[in-house]
């Protein structure tokens, strides 16, 4: 059984429509590119799938779960991660505590019993947790940054931040919005290996990315959007190849 | 010496519990301002309890929070729907709205004179006693895993969203704790002044405990106590200015507030990591070069949409 699926999945923004009727399924350990030209509903779609655009229509399964109308935290806690086109980090915080917070929906309890708990015992992070930040650090490599503040760091290294705080948590579905844009080919190695890892464990992995050659290198499978419809679906060397997705690029 | 003497500290403590009831709210980033409704309830409810029902203090001290917190899950309903200056604008109503009630309902609030006689007075001990457990509570929580939701909440909560965070209802707790707090520092104030009138309760307070939170920093419990201080010993520090007294206050707060948005703790925060920054690197630079970039990646990669 597919991991995600979307069964005509719409969204309009007003007269909008950004997102037409998407139908696909991504399977667990798979790495899909979701491409398609500027203003195709690329983003729009993660945005809905992540929970933090409500759908007009059409359904979404995560795991056989109907979350059609889950909300951003609730995607969070079912192992839904993703990070964002324009980076948002913590400022005001060090890496480390950036990379704790993508911890923070398994560590957190409800009720009035944690509530009593954390005023008696608030407790650090547990040595199992801060084991993991720490591993996500290493593997996105950014762990001699650990004790910075986030907005002192160049560019590449946020993006690597945020690489870190998504894969802390071991998630079931990876969204990455544009994770190379402007990126150096040393950053890009690396996000390629952690896409890689974290698809072997058996996460799902989607990639919304304008850099055609990261995307063919990396994802084995493209979906390619234009005008919010699903215009390709298939191995990514053959979406290069495809008549309408060149006239989508070039434009007709 | 520094102006500091039985009544600065009692003040202080009353202004501590006063700037607490608003930290709780605005560190969870929601710009909400109608703590000072709530410590009016807090303070009305010692006059009309003690003067006309004969109550005593921790009788008082039970029902002020549970009416303000009640009040809060109402008023909370329609505040919900809104955000940013609009959600301030709103909250500063509610504290207006408030007044003009306490103004007009004179049979039970003693309209423009208040209610006097609110007995007993109570004394520096209860006062420490109160803000020492309050702070230790707001610690504790800071530290805890809701301490991360409540700085995620306040930074990003589009972020804090995405790590899990229920952002409504954390701020839905926050501000029923806030009116929690200002019930009860309204009950103190009350009883240390023995008297309640509607004019203590407006805009200026709203304002006065604004900038406590503000000047303190409102990423850390740490920053009520500060703001409280600096706010309870300018006037004192300062009356050599006479009547420029209020304008270098303000100056001041202009400073402390264009220096560092979370204020003076938070400042404090930026500069130890700094310095620890600054040493890592000499540290890194000397023991080996940085990662090679390359130039062709750079430009293959530039596409960004900024």
């Amino acid at each position: 059984m597919s991991l995600l699926a979307l069964q005509g999945v719409t969204l309009d923004y007003g007269a909008v429509r950004a997102v037409d009727h998407v139908r696909t399924e991504v399977a667990a350990g798979e790495i899909c590119a979701l491409v398609g030209p500027n203003g195709s509903g690329k983003s729009s779609l993660l945005n809905t799938i992540s929970g933090f655009v409500p759908i007009s229509d059409g359904a979404i399964a995560l795991d056989g779960v109907d979350v059609t109308r889950a909300r951003s935290y609730e995607l969070a806690r079912l192992g839904v991660a993703r990070t964002f086109q324009l980076i948002r980090l913590l400022p005001g915080l060090t890496v480390s505590e950036n990379v704790a917070a993508g911890c923070y929906a398994e560590l957190r309890r409800s009720g009035l019993g944690a509530l009593a708990r954390s005023l008696l015992r608030p407790g650090r992070i547990s040595p199992e947790v801060a084991a993991r930040v720490d591993e996500a650090l290493e593997r996105a490599g950014v762990a001699r940054f650990a004790d910075d503040l986030v907005e002192e760091l160049p560019f590449g290294t946020q993006r690597r931040v945020e690489v870190a705080r998504a894969i802390v948590s071991r998630p079931r579905l990876l969204l990455f919005d544009e994770p190379a844009a402007g990126l150096s080919e040393h950053d890009l190695e690396n996000l390629e290996e952690v896409i890689v890892a974290e698809a072997a464990r058996g996460c799902a992995v989607i990639l919304v990315d304008h850099h055609l050659h990261f995307v063919l290198k990396v994802c084995p499978r493209a979906v390619v959007l234009n005008f919010g419809n699903v215009i390709f679906d298939g191995p990514s060397p053959a979406a290069v190849e495809d008549e309408e997705v060149k006239r989508a690029y070039v434009g007709s | 010496m520094l102006g500091i003497n039985d009544t600065t500290i009692e003040l202080w403590l009353l202004n501590c519990m006063l700037a607490y009831s608003a930290f709780a709210v605005l560190t969870g980033g929601s710009f909400t301002l109608a703590y000072v409704a709530f410590v009016a309830v807090g303070a009305y409810t010692a006059g009309i309890g003690s003067v006309d029902h004969g109550w005593s203090l921790p009788q008082e001290m039970v029902v002020a929070p549970l009416l303000a917190g009640l009040a809060a899950l109402v008023i909370a309903r329609p505040l919900e729907r809104l955000s940013g200056v609009y959600l301030s604008i709103a909250s500063v109503g509610v504290v207006g709205l408030l007044q003009v009630l306490l103004l007009n309902l004179d049979g039970l609030t003693g309209g423009a004179i208040g209610i006097t006689g609110i007995d007993p007075p109570i004394g520096i001990g209860l006062l420490a006693a109160c803000v020492a457990i309050l702070a230790l509570i707001l610690r504790q929580l800071q530290v805890s895993n809701f301490g991360r939701a409540i700085r995620m909440t306040r930074v990003d909560p589009l972020v804090a969203g995405a790590m899990g965070v229920n952002v409504g209802r954390l701020r839905l707790w926050l501000f029923v704790l806030s009116a929690v707090i200002g019930a009860e520092a309204g009950v103190l104030r009350g009883h240390y002044f023995g008297l309640v009138t509607p004019d203590e309760y407006g805009f200026t307070t709203v304002v006065q405990l604004l900038a406590m939170v503000i000047i303190g920093g409102v990423g850390s419990w740490l920053g009520p106590l500060i703001g409280a201080a600096v706010f309870t010993l300018l006037p004192e520090w300062l009356r050599s200015f006479g009547d420029w007294r209020e304008v270098v206050t303000g100056v001041l707060l202009l400073v402390i507030i264009i220096v560092s948005r979370e204020g003076l703790v938070g400042a404090a925060r930026t500069q130890w990591h700094r310095r620890r920054h600054r040493r890592g690197v000499a540290d890194d630079a000397a023991a080996d070069p940085p990662p090679a970039t390359s130039l062709n990646g750079a430009l293959a990669g530039g596409e960004e949409d900024r």
